[in-house]
């Protein structure tokens, strides 16, 4: 799976696909992007399952106040949602995104980037005081600890524009990030090379890097550091630039485990020490998905077998690479070894020991052989409808939807993960992604489109008019039942209201030209599944919600700043306009 | 079968237009070759069939609601701005436009338990609906009228019989409003009438997709809703709030009884409901008690049935089934059956001759009428229940629905134009077939406009008529016809504007028409003389 998850405090946005994450801002699964940007397998003619990434950007938010970036007056604004007081705060040149936490803490900071300076300006939300601290050079990403005390900043290659005067003579540090924290000290570290994705757990950052993890713990931090990275692939896997390679990480910081399109196992590593364990599967998986619980789980698609793989983590995994692949296993891997880390403090890649080099090309695709063989904490079970490759796991674990993104393809199962049945259903449309609710009694899952225009007076029963809109599902778990939604535009960022009542707002892809609709914002009822739309006065950029002002912003495009607020409870709207120069309440 | 409604001595029938369902399969050139053979492809008794082939019975009209009552009747102002609905006093033909909000369209009409009009009205350009209590004390018109918000999607209403509930929904084959950037097609609302405005209130509800059939039934307590997930049941007093409401889980195969097909037949007191796929030979008949339905009870016939009935004969709770493939009628007899499911044995009634594809009883229940709307020169038999004797008429053109006259002496064939397999004149043009049941006499009547709405009443005992609505580019063609159902003498009104809605109100025909200033004309059943009442959407006035 090619989800992404993404961690704000006690708010979970959507990005389209978007990701989730727990109150203490701790990812509980994600994956990891190729060097191509691609995920998932590709055997023989087979394309691998994509879904589909989303931009994101939003304010920060502390309490009732909205963090809002000033790139061309270098400062930022302080919108209180309930009084629609604005405060402007001074920070660095060009600043870009501003952070924050993501659970309540006395000490919490917002963090400002300024990509102009390169540095970070570390605002206290209480008094409105600053410090600066500089950061790598052309750094262009930040992410806050979910206490918001300290903070990581690095060179993005997705988000790198390169200007090229700037670029001369200097070096482009992908492998290195900036450790800041609330004081202003920064530390340099030496990281793996290119950052896919940061996970905070409580005292430490997992930074996932084409290399491996590196796991960085501020406490232990004085200086500049050089944190290398565990690999989370044997060595000579570690080089091949086509694996489309997808690792999952345990919330807690202790293990990753990882699989590749080419290989038929998994690889779990222990980030502590990184000891490695290859466990041998029937086939490659075309997804992996990390199942949260007292005993977590990974949940692996195995689309080319038609097979569920569910093995518990560690034991499960551990167990199974005891077990000796049968012939026609074309692991070619010498399963069951320990392959400690070379942790001799270089840059080096870890010694891969004796795993030996996986046979990338020649996947048995036949009965899984190991179907019949019983590993504790090990579970294979026959997908009941062939052909899905991908799947997306509730935050409660009660359930996954497994679907899959090829050719158009509408039918999907939801597993229930603890009875292990599975109920069929399908779709209108192809699958891009899904996301559940926090309460798993919902998935949202974003529809793909055929390319074209509604003939003029089509009615919704002629099929063109589906086919060719946008649109999004809502299922409802209990009775896999489904709502579709059906819009002239490409969804886009948004965001989940969890209380009462429990909604959904989406803004709109500016991906179809302009026009009034796209200022549209879809609000959607999870308990009743009733939908509509309002319109706000600009074109809108970001999305999120305010918990302790019980309202959801709006952030829009305009020369001197625009912001809508919606009171969830009323759905009354406040639009502040002209926050970066003199606001004004429309 | 979709069966025609006939409500109060008045059955409409729209037509809707052309339908590829009924004019493209091969399977119609097929058959009108050999009225009675549609091959052998409508499966085997009980087992799941290969519907490579089938050919389902599409009986092709809606019926369109007349908002009407007694008394009024009420006519949204269609044109680009309109705001008001205009409600006609049929005994005085006093109109008085009310103002409901921006562009009006669908409106029903009904008498709620304590004796008032109301109507609702549904408002696209501010996604309301529009409840109207006509009788009311009113200083001004619009204090007639209570909005409530509904999904800007909803397009179609259905009331309940006891005027308490509307149902709102989007009827798939109506386009979406230009501008409409995000629809779901399973937006609806339920509309509770209140016995004071304050009462009122709308809940918005999820159903299934691509609505084909809505039912209420048992007093308007049940509705039942068919479309592309399957079944929605809902038992309307028991919402109270925003509701999304889950397909039924019929404990069906899908392989069999697929939700994108089946039809439903639910009993009016509610107590069952059969269903029918076009992929397995037999019914399923689901008991309903309160809350909960019961186990399925699949009964098995010797095909596919091609259209299925309800009714109670004698106390006795009866399916009717017609098998095309086994030229047979199956009636089930659902005591029975379910007392016995394992042993219960239906009736069969071979019918051998007649083209039974679709199943009509009269409303006296002694005779069905049967028919295919698949060949081009089709056959009506009449099969007399107690005699178990079958007549069978030769038509000069396909079948494109039928009605019955509420004294059940007189079947109305609408026919179809096929323009592809058309060899006669008669095929060439929209016509009607008029059957004298008893006698078997035939009267073709060929029409020179499209027939939209049809009303039958019946004045007394001794006088009967049919008013066909004609719809015509050519203005000449374009009217009102009157058929005696009595004598069969037939006679044309001609309308100068282009016609809308036929309906009956207060012992009149009316015709709506369009016209931004509103135009409305009144017919008398007996004498044909009109009234016409135009401009009062401006200023009322009578020509």
């Amino acid at each position: 799976m090619a989800r992404q998850l993404l961690i704000t405090a006690c708010l979970l946005t959507l990005l389209g696909l978007l990701g989730c994450a727990d109150e203490r801002g701790n990812l509980v699964s994600g994956d990891v992007r190729t060097p191509n940007g691609s995920s998932g397998q590709n055997n023989g003619n087979v394309p691998p399952e994509r879904e589909t990434e989303f931009e994101f950007a939003q304010p920060a938010v502390v309490g009732p106040d909205v963090f809002v970036a000033n790139e061309s007056l270098n400062s930022i604004a302080v919108i209180d949602s309930r009084s629609l007081a604005i405060r402007t705060i001074p920070v660095g040149f060009n600043p870009t995104r501003v952070v924050g936490p993501t659970e309540a803490a006395p000490d919490a900071r917002v963090w400002v980037l300024n990509e102009g300076s390169s540095t970070v300006s570390i605002v206290d939300p209480q008094t409105s005081r600053v410090v600066n601290a500089k950061v790598l050079r052309r750094a262009n990403a930040i992410a806050a600890s979910p206490d918001g005390t300290w903070a990581l900043a690095w060179l993005d290659p997705a988000g790198f524009e390169d200007d090229g005067a700037s670029t001369s003579g200097t070096t482009l540090d992908f492998s290195a990030a900036t450790l800041v924290f609330a004081d202003g000290t920064a530390h340099d570290l030496a990281i793996g090379y290119r950052v896919e994705r940061v996970v905070f757990t409580d005292d430490r950052a997992l930074v996932l890097t084409d290399d491996g993890v590196s796991v960085v713990r501020p406490a232990e931090i004085t200086g500049d550091a050089l944190v290398p990275p565990v690999a989370v692939l044997p060595a000579a896997l570690q080089a091949d630039d086509e694996l489309d390679r997808e690792v999952v990480l345990d919330p807690a910081g202790d293990w990753a485990v990882a699989r590749v399109r080419t290989a038929s196992a998994l690889f779990l590593t222990e980030l502590t020490t990184g000891a490695q364990w290859a466990a041998s599967l029937p086939a490659p998986l075309s997804d992996l998905d990390w199942v949260p619980g007292a005993i977590p789980r990974i949940l692996g698609i195995a689309r080319e077998a038609n097979l569920i793989v569910l093995a518990t983590v560690p034991d499960g995994l551990i167990a199974l690479s005891d077990v000796e692949p049968t012939p026609g296993d074309d692991m070619g891997a010498d399963v069951g070894s320990d392959m400690g880390p070379d942790m001799n403090g270089d840059m080096s890649l870890p010694d891969a020991g004796d795993i030996g080099t996986p046979d990338a090309g020649d996947v048995d695709a036949g009965p899984p052989p190991m179907a019949t063989m019983p590993v504790d904490g090990v579970w294979y079970l026959p997908l009941d409808q062939p052909g899905l490759g991908a799947a997306q796991v509730a935050p409660n674990a009660a359930n996954a939807l497994l679907f899959s993104t090829i050719g158009e393809e509408r039918r999907a199962v939801l597993l229930d993960l603890e009875s292990l049945e599975q109920r069929g259903f399908s779709f209108e449309k192809g699958v891009r992604g899904a996301i559940a609710n926090d309460l798993g009694t919902r998935f949202i899952v974003l529809h793909t489109r055929v390319p074209g225009a509604i003939p003029d007076g089509a009615a919704p029963s002629d099929p063109e008019v589906i086919a060719r809109s946008w649109g999004l599902s809502i299922v409802d778990v209990e009775s896999a039942a489904t709502r579709l939604v059906l819009t002239d535009r490409e969804p886009g960022e948004a965001t989940l209201w969890p209380g009462e009542p429990e909604r959904l707002y989406m803004i709109f892809a500016e991906s179809a030209g302009d026009g009034p609709s796209l200022r549209d914002v879809l609000r959607i009822d999870l308990q009743s599944f009733s939908t509509d739309t309002f319109r706000v006065p600009s074109v809108p950029e970001g999305i999120g919600r305010i918990d302790d002002a019980g309202r959801i912003f709006v952030n829009q495009r305009h020369p001197q700043g625009r912001i809508t607020f919606v009171d969830v409870a009323t759905d009354r709207r406040q639009t502040v306009t002209g926050y970066q120069l003199n606001a004004g309440i429309d | 079968m979709r069966q025609l409604q006939i409500l109060m001595c008045v059955a409409a029938l729209a037509a809707c237009g052309g339908s590829d369902d009924t004019g493209g399969p091969s399977g119609n050139n097929e058959a009108a070759s050999d009225n009675n053979s549609f091959g052998n492809n409508d499966g085997a008794p009980g087992a799941a069939n290969n519907t490579t082939g089938f050919v389902p019975e599409i009986e092709e009209f809606a019926v369109r609601a007349v908002a009407s009552t007694d008394r009024y009747v009420f006519v949204p102002n269609s044109a680009d701005e309109g705001t008001t609905v205009a409600r006609i006093d049929g005994r005085d033909l006093s109109i008085t436009p009310i103002p409901v909000g921006l562009n009006p369209g669908e409106v029903v009409a009904f008498t709620n338990p304590a004796g008032e009009t109301i109507s609702v009205v549904l408002v696209h350009g501010t996604s309301v609906a529009a409840v109207i209590r006509a009788d009311a004390n009113a200083e001004q018109p619009s204090d007639l009228v209570h909005l409530l918000p509904v999904p800007a999607e909803v397009n179609a209403l259905v009331a309940s019989d006891d005027g308490r509930h509307v149902f709102a929904y989007s009827d798939p084959d109506q386009p979406l409003r230009p501008g409409t950037s995000v629809a779901s097609l399973q937006a609806a609302a339920l509309i509770r009438v209140g016995v004071t405005p304050d009462e009122d209130v709308a809940h918005e509800l999820s159903v299934t997709r691509l609505i084909r059939d809505v039912e209420i039934v048992d007093e308007g307590r049940q509705l039942y809703i068919v479309g592309r997930e399957g079944v929605n049941r809902i038992v309307l007093d028991e919402i109270t709030q925003g509701t999304f409401v889950p397909p039924l889980d019929l404990q069906l195969t899908d392989d069999v009884f697929p939700p994108t097909d089946l039809e439903i037949e639910v009993a009016q007191d509610g107590s069952f409901f059969a269903l029918r796929s076009s992929a397995y030979a037999g019914v399923s008949l689901h008991p309903v008690d309160g809350d909960t339905v019961g186990e399925p009870l699949v009964i098995e016939l010797p095909g596919i049935p091609t259209d299925i009935d309800l009714y109670v004969d004698g106390g006795q709770r009866l399916v009717l089934a017609t098998v095309r493939s086994a030229s047979t009628l199956m009636i089930i007899d659902v005591d029975a059956a379910q007392a016995d499911p394992g042993g219960y044995m239906p009736q069969s009634i071979a019918v051998d001759g007649a083209s039974a594809g679709l199943t009509q009883l009269t409303p006296d229940l002694e005779t069905a009428l049967l028919y295919s709307t698949l060949p081009i020169l089709p056959t009506l038999s009449v099969f007399d229940f107690a005699s178990q004797a079958l007549q069978t008429h030769a038509l000069r053109n396909a079948i494109r629905s039928v009605a019955v006259s509420p004294d059940s002496r007189t079947a109305i064939i609408v026919h179809d134009v096929r323009a592809e397999d058309a060899s006669t004149f008669f095929q060439s043009n929209h016509g009607l077939t008029i059957l004298d049941i008893p006698t078997g006499y035939r009267r073709p009547l060929t029409l020179q406009g499209e027939p939209i709405d049809i009303v039958l009443t019946t004045p007394d005992a001794e006088r009967s008529y049919l008013f066909a609505l004609l719809a015509s580019t050519n203005k000449a063609q374009q009217g009102v016809l009157r058929v005696d159902l009595r004598t069969f003498r037939s006679d044309f009104v001609p309308l100068a504007r282009d016609p809308r809605q036929l309906g009956l109100v207060a012992g009149k025909i009316f015709v709506a028409q369009e016209a931004t200033e509103g135009r409305i004309t009144f017919i008398d059943v007996e004498t044909l003389s009109q009234r016409t009442l135009s401009g009062y959407e401006l200023n009322a006035g009578i020509d």
